[in-house]
């Protein structure tokens, strides 16, 4: 059984030798063949080499049990596709994520687009009181200090933008003097500056 | 049924009788798995390959004539799905390059090489292990042959196919199939050159 004696074969019979092994050559070529191997050493090694090497593969035979789940899901499946139920297209399992992350995107990207700049405690936010014009103007709240406060956070980002936010404040202290503080709506068009 | 003749579960399963289908489908299913599993050398990959063989062969029974046998048939739809998932597999494996392997360990407890029952437990444990270790190195040696090579292999080693069955079930001339046999013979023979059974 040693597969090493790899003498070769004469040229040109590499291939009826093999086909001879598997059975595959005609009678007139067969006998021929063997007339050849009669008196070929090299062509008889070549072909004990053969008969040595090509031996059973290993046993893949399913078991018993493996075999019958294996007919059992055949026969399901054939069974699903009579009664109408169709076998869902491989692309259905991703559909349903893509389009999931798809709409994370597009949400993610509208918030960005339409959210105010970030509110954090800047260090420079200066507070800017809201003149009390007397017993007529409405107190300052916390509503009222709101434009303050998007103000001075800006102001901590870009400092082009501190100006303008000192120009609002002092139209809101402007406002406030004029008398229009209790107009709500319009300090909220303020704050939406 | 289980015992009618092979014709009349055709002609039944042609007439959309699915328990004449799968009397053929319990009779062929342990051959389509074994084969399977010799071409992808998993387990589980090769269920679920004769499976979708059975099923296609099932839409597809109304096309069968009858020139050939049945198994030679099925065998067409059989290993056409196995060479289409190696090729798949090739893909994958060259676009997943840095993934690991499944091959490379992933089954390795079930590789039927290594689990091979020894040919005759009662023989001298020598040439019993021999012999194992024979099967083995072929077994390995199969899987390394490309798709279409190793197809035309199994069919004439392990099922013992004629080169025109074989022709008829991939599709090939005969011509086409006496060349992949010599060529995968010439590379198992190459591959089983440095072993010595006991050395």
């Amino acid at each position: 059984m040693d597969t090493t004696r790899h003498m070769e074969p004469c040229a040109g019979y590499e291939e009826r030798l093999i086909l001879s092994r598997y059975g595959e050559l005609g009678p007139e070529e067969e006998k021929a063949l063997g007339a050849h191997l009669s008196g070929c050493p090299a062509c008889r090694a070549y072909m004990d080499g053969l008969e040595s090497a090509l031996v059973e593969l290993p046993d893949t035979m399913p078991g018993p049990f493996a075999a019958r789940k294996a007919v059992r899901g055949v026969m399901e499946r054939i069974s699903d596709s009579q009664s109408g139920a169709k076998a869902r297209p491989a692309y259905m399992r991703y559909l349903a994520p893509a389009f999931a992350a798809l709409a994370l995107i597009v949400a993610a990207a509208w918030v960005g687009l339409h959210q105010p700049p970030a509110v954090t405690t800047a260090p420079v936010a200066a507070p800017v009181t809201v003149a009390s014009g007397g017993p007529d103007t409405t107190p300052a709240t916390a509503h009222d200090a709101a434009p303050a406060n998007v103000i001075a956070n800006t102001t901590a980002h870009q400092d082009d933008t501190h100006a303008a936010a000192v120009e609002v404040a002092d139209s809101i202290e402007m406002l406030a003097d004029l008398d229009l503080m209790e107009d709500l709506e319009t300090l909220d068009r303020l704050e939406s500056l | 049924m289980a015992d009618a003749d092979e014709h009349s579960l055709i002609e039944a399963a042609r007439g959309g009788d699915t328990e004449a289908f799968g009397v053929l489908v319990e009779r062929y299913m342990p051959r389509a798995v074994a084969f399977a599993r010799h071409m992808t050398g998993r387990a589980d990959d090769a269920s679920d390959l004769a499976q979708d063989a059975f099923v296609k062969a099932w839409r597809g029974i109304g096309s069968f004539k009858g020139e050939s046998g049945f198994y030679t048939w099925f065998f067409r739809v059989l290993a056409n799905i196995c060479v289409d998932h190696l090729r798949k597999e090739a893909f994958r494996k060259k676009l997943f390059f840095f993934a690991r392997d499944r091959d490379d360990g992933g089954d390795e407890t079930a590789d039927p090489v290594e689990t091979a029952p020894d040919e005759d437990p009662g023989s001298v444990p020598d040439v019993s292990l021999g012999r194992k270790e024979l099967r083995a190195a072929l077994g390995k040696a199969v899987r390394g042959l490309p798709a279409r090579q190793r197809a035309v292999f199994l069919m004439k080693h392990v099922e013992g196919m004629k080169i025109t069955e074989i022709a008829v079930a991939l599709g090939i001339s005969e011509g086409a199939v006496k060349s992949h046999l010599v060529r995968s013979v010439t590379a198992l023979r190459k591959g089983l050159k440095g072993y010595a059974p006991g050395s």
